[in-house]
């Protein structure tokens, strides 16, 4: 399902070329739930925007359901990851502006469905995470669990098969973040969908049914 | 999709509160002048609009070049529109509209109540032509035998009720109307009850068209011009008005040929005609008209597109505001667009977005706008044209307000919005820092910062030097003493009338008496724009004759006293009823070739054949408004052109009011009491600056609006500036750095900016204040501290702007501004 052949990402600063991904070659399967694990500036964001096609690559292949993404045009990859990919971020980065329900409701909006159809699959992702009540707050009205519980909800309100979650629980206490591994766990293994996390927790690690270790833009063997 | 954009708009405009009313207020201020100029410029091209034919519709004018000034008067002689009818083809109507003086206006009606009615204006004599050219809706008569009968009269519905208050149309109709003129009385005969169909504003605003008679006019009427006697043509479809003026040019010259024949030329005097398209009218201010008394307003295009000129210009420093602080809130939103394109929003969603944004800001400041440009209209009434309403409908302002708030989304939201789109969504993965970069170079922003201040120096700069030109204009030493001088006028209509022949002496005899005068002459006033010169020559012994064009003013004994005029050699005329002597001023001494005013002396000078002797010789004071340099003149006595009482009232100005009283006590002895009236003269000369002053006024108007808006934008862009610097300042107070140094480090930018304003302004201004200035013969220099004055005021009132913020960032804690990171 994904595949990513000799992956290489450099940057050049002052005339040196810094690299932040060296021959990255990853496979990951349907159902698959990978935890990327890694000190700070191993590359595991990186990996995750490459995965993600929110950044480029300098070398390689990439291939996502059989679509060479290396050689996508901006427009068409966009429109791939759109419908494909949900993201969970550290620092949830919910909208501000937009009550819980609007931020959920949002991925759904840029994808053209019809309003009543919205209305009832929003209403589904709320009751599944038991946030009925908290629909009318707004983000800065919430915990950061809370939050986060949103972050999920609106990451998979599109049926994603992906999710990518870059240090899903770093601004949360254990509690939460156990509850966040938990959602994790249970939507890989009912929904069938492939969860990608970076994370510096070993115990959050150890929800995946697989582990990479980064170091310096190389996986560790 | 729709109501998610709405709904997040309002929010974040609420959250943004400060900037969100920085910029409705930016744009209310800009949208409101720009509806005021509208209305103005609107109505002033609305002159004969709605008039069917307007376009083929022309005025005929009268052309003349006397003493080498040509000039141009709006009526013509008499008997041209006959003489059009019968010569000239292609000529659908030539209608004469010829406008009659009336004294009173008696109604006798049914229950025998006379109804009088002093001065009546609006009364005009035409044919039944009148009614062809233009299109009335009659309300009883008919329209082409109205005017047949020998003194008939055809009233709009509003002068008939109020000539015949409660009575219908068809029981108005042949009843009589007396007609007391200056010089006979007339009975008329009620004919037709008319409602013009065309709307206002328009220049056919008689209310009474009586029957002009049709018989043939003597030869002698082609000597007569009268600025009230006006002929209107409609052309025939398709024909040519250039021939057609050439054609009636030529007949009329023959005309007068045939009047003087044997017309030498001596006076280097020319008369020709010439056509006005109607809808050029309003805007002849070549043409000096008078319409029931008073001057006829006209409006002038280059002033009007000045107007809109400068409603562009603060639209645009509106717009630019709002494009600054649009691009300095990026930043700020990079977070929300990042995740919005992660969520998978595409580009024009986000345009969308942002423009949206743009559009509801402007649709709040339109609604601002409605009431704020009322309250312009109240401030400006005395500059706004008579008949300007803020609002005739409803419609006109809600289209305005939709096609300004499209226009003003498309200018000032489209960059910010592209900009937008170019937010990385990768950046929001970073958690370590959403900020952009600043950029080190000079950004858009900074440019368009500087091309506001631009404006504003350039209008304050200019607002400055104008209102030192009119100061200078009113305070510098004219040559004569005109304070606490009041002018009294003798009505022109009553000179030449025998029956008050010579009583402005006997007046002048009585209000001798008057304690509180402390002197009073009868006399041309000194400075006037009322001229009347003639072409004077001199002959030296055994040389060429000099000739030479002299203003002439006719003056009494005590005229020099009372103007403290100084003679500088010879002595003051004698009294005497006719002109025998002149006394001349310095700059005819010189034009003359005199060596000294004392070798004019005794010389003769005059026209030829009334050559006088200079008795005396003063010096020079100005004639006219400082736009004219001072021309030779001559003071002489003659009785007959005395019409002007110059009082010079006691140094005691309580006691003003009460002269004046007696003044006007003494008057009504000899004059009928409506024909009094007086005026200071001090303001008599200011208002010969009456354009310089409204233009004065509305540079002051646009200098406020202009700075006040620039303001805005730099207190929005230092807010977001100080905002995105936060951390950095804090750093550097961890580092040691002093509040002052801070202050300091935000402040120096706006004054790199302001600076490179004041340098950039600075030509521009001072071209276009010498083109200005160069108008005047007297006139103020341009001097470097005009533009180092308005410069460091501009500065002053910037830094004061920014200064607040700049510290109020400068002595925040820097432990909480580094700890949220």
């Amino acid at each position: 399902m994904i595949e990513l052949k000799h992956i290489t990402k450099w940057v050049n600063s002052g005339g040196n070329r810094v690299f932040l991904l060296r021959d990255i070659n990853l496979t990951v399967n349907e159902g698959e739930f990978i935890s990327i694990m890694g000190p700070s500036g191993s590359g595991k964001s990186t990996l995750l925007n490459v995965i993600g096609m929110l950044d480029e690559f300098s070398e390689g292949e990439y291939n996502f359901l059989g679509q060479p993404v290396h050689e996508l045009k901006e427009k068409h990859r966009s429109q791939l990851y759109k419908s494909h990919i949900g993201f969970v971020f550290q620092a949830y980065h919910l909208i501000d502006e937009l009550t819980v329900y609007e931020n959920i409701e949002t991925p759904l909006l840029y994808q053209n469905i019809k309003s009543s159809e919205r209305q009832a699959i929003v209403a589904d992702i709320l009751d599944r995470f038991n946030i009925v009540g908290k629909k009318d707050l707004f983000p800065t009205q919430l915990s950061g669990g809370q939050q986060q519980l949103v972050g999920v909800a609106r990451a998979i309100v599109a049926k994603p098969k992906l999710i990518l979650a870059d240090e899903p629980t770093g601004n949360l206490n254990s509690k939460q973040g156990e509850e966040i591994m938990e959602l994790f766990r249970k939507l890989n293994a009912e929904d069938g969908v492939i969860i990608i996390q970076a994370t510096h927790s070993e115990r959050n690690a150890a929800y995946g049914s697989k582990i990479i270790n980064l170091l310096d833009g190389r996986v560790e063997k | 999709m729709l109501k998610q954009y709405f709904t997040t708009t309002l929010r974040y405009l609420w959250r943004h509160r400060l900037f969100t009313s920085l910029n409705i207020l930016g744009l209310t201020i800009g949208i409101s002048a720009c509806w005021i100029i509208f209305r103005i410029v609107d109505y002033e091209f609305s002159y004969e609009r709605t008039l069917p034919n307007n376009d083929k519709i022309y005025r005929l004018v009268t052309g003349f070049v006397f003493d080498e000034k040509e000039n141009y008067n709006g009526g013509v002689s008499q008997a041209v529109y006959q003489v059009i009818r019968e010569q000239v083809a292609d000529i659908e109507y030539a209608v004469p509209v010829f406008n009659q003086s009336v004294k009173l206006v008696e109604v006798n009606t049914t229950n025998s109540k006379l109804l009088t009615f002093e001065d009546q204006t609006g009364i005009t004599a035409t044919d039944s032509t009148y009614f062809s050219l233009l299109p009335y809706h009659w309300l009883a008569g008919n329209k082409s035998t109205a005017l047949l009968a020998p003194e008939s009269i055809v009233l709009t519905e509003s002068r008939a009720k109020q000539y015949f208050p409660g009575k219908k149309p068809d029981e108005i109709l042949n009843q009589t109307i007396t007609y007391y003129s200056y010089h006979d009385t007339l009975q008329r005969t009620v004919t037709g009850i008319v409602i013009a169909d065309f709307e206002n504003p328009t220049e056919f605003t008689a209310q009474e068209f009586c029957s002009l008679p049709s018989e043939a006019y003597d030869l002698s009427s082609w000597n007569n011009t009268n600025g009230s006697d006006r002929v209107y043509l409609q052309i025939k479809n398709g024909a040519d008005p250039d021939k057609i003026i050439k054609l009636i040019d030529k007949l009329c010259a023959q005309k007068r040929k045939e009047l003087h024949p044997d017309e030498s030329n001596t006076f280097k005097y020319k008369q020709w005609y010439e056509i006005l398209p109607l809808r050029e009218s309003h805007f002849s201010t070549y043409i000096d008209e008078w319409s029931d008394g008073t001057t006829l307003r006209k409006a002038n295009k280059k002033v009007l597109y000045g107007l809109v000129g400068i409603a562009l210009f603060i639209i645009l420093l509106a717009c630019i505001n709002y494009i600054n602080m649009g691009v300095a809130s990026i930043p700020q939103r990079t977070k929300e667009i990042g995740v919005r394109k992660t969520l998978g929003s595409r580009r024009t969603q986000l345009i969308g977005q942002f423009l949206s944004e743009t559009l509801l800001t402007t649709f709040f400041a339109g609604i601002m706008s409605f009431m704020v440009s009322k309250l312009g209209f109240w401030l400006l009434s005395d500059t706004i044209p008579p008949g300007v309403t803020p609002l005739s409908n409803i419609l006109q302002l809600i289209g305005f307000i939709i096609l300004l708030a499209i226009a003003i989304t498309i200018l000032a939201g489209l960059y910010p919005a592209w900009l937008i789109t170019k937010v990385q969504a990768v950046n929001v993965f970073r958690n370590t820092s959403l900020r952009q970069k600043r950029s080190s170079g000079f950004s858009l922003q900074k440019t368009l910062i500087v091309f506001q201040f631009v404006i504003a120096l350039v209008f304050i700069t200019s607002s400055f030097i104008i209102g030192r030109q009119l100061r200078y204009a009113l305070t510098t030493e004219m040559g004569f003493n005109k304070d606490a001088v009041v002018l009294v006028n003798v009505p022109w209509k009553y000179s030449g009338d025998k029956k008050y022949e010579n009583k402005q002496f006997t007046l002048f005899a009585e209000l001798k008496n008057i304690a509180g005068i402390q002197n009073i002459s009868l006399g041309t006033e000194p400075m006037t724009n009322n001229y009347s010169s003639s072409k004077y020559e001199y002959t030296p012994d055994g040389k060429q004759p000099v000739e030479r064009q002299v203003f002439k003013k006719w003056i009494d004994t005590a005229y020099l006293d009372l103007y403290g005029i100084k003679l500088l050699a010879g002595r003051n005329l004698h009294a005497s009823d006719t002109a025998s002597e002149l006394v001349i001023n310095e700059t005819a001494v010189k034009a003359f070739g005199f060596k000294s005013p004392h070798e004019a002396l005794g010389k003769f000078i005059g026209q030829t054949g009334e050559k006088l002797p200079v008795v005396g010789v003063v010096n020079d004071f100005h004639l006219q408004d400082f736009y004219s340099p001072i021309d030779p003149m001559a003071f002489s006595s003659d009785k007959g052109n005395l019409g002007t009482f110059n009082i010079k009232l006691g140094n005691d100005a309580s006691q003003w009011q009460a002269t004046i009283k007696a003044i006007e006590q003494k008057w009504y002895l000899f004059y009928p009491p409506e024909s009094f009236s007086y005026k200071f003269y001090d303001e008599t000369i200011e208002q010969m600056y009456e354009q310089e002053r409204q233009l004065a006024k509305l540079i002051d108007v646009a200098t406020f609006i202009s700075i006040f808006i620039s303001c805005l934008g730099l207190f929005g862009l230092a807010v977001l500036t100080a905002f995105q610097r936060t951390k950095e300042i804090g750093v550097r107070k961890v580092l040691g750095a002093s509040v002052p140094a801070i202050v300091k480090l935000l402040s120096k930018e706006y004054v790199v900016l302001i600076a490179l304003a004041i340098i950039i302004s600075t030509p521009i201004t001072w071209l276009a204040m010498s083109n200005w200035l160069q108008k005047f013969a007297y006139r103020i220099s341009i001097e470097w501290w005009m533009f180092l004055f308005a410069g460091v005021l501009v500065l002053l009132i910037a830094l004061a702007t920014v200064s607040f913020l700049s510290i109020k960032a400068a002595i925040a804690n820097p432990v909480k501004s580094l700890r949220t990171e």
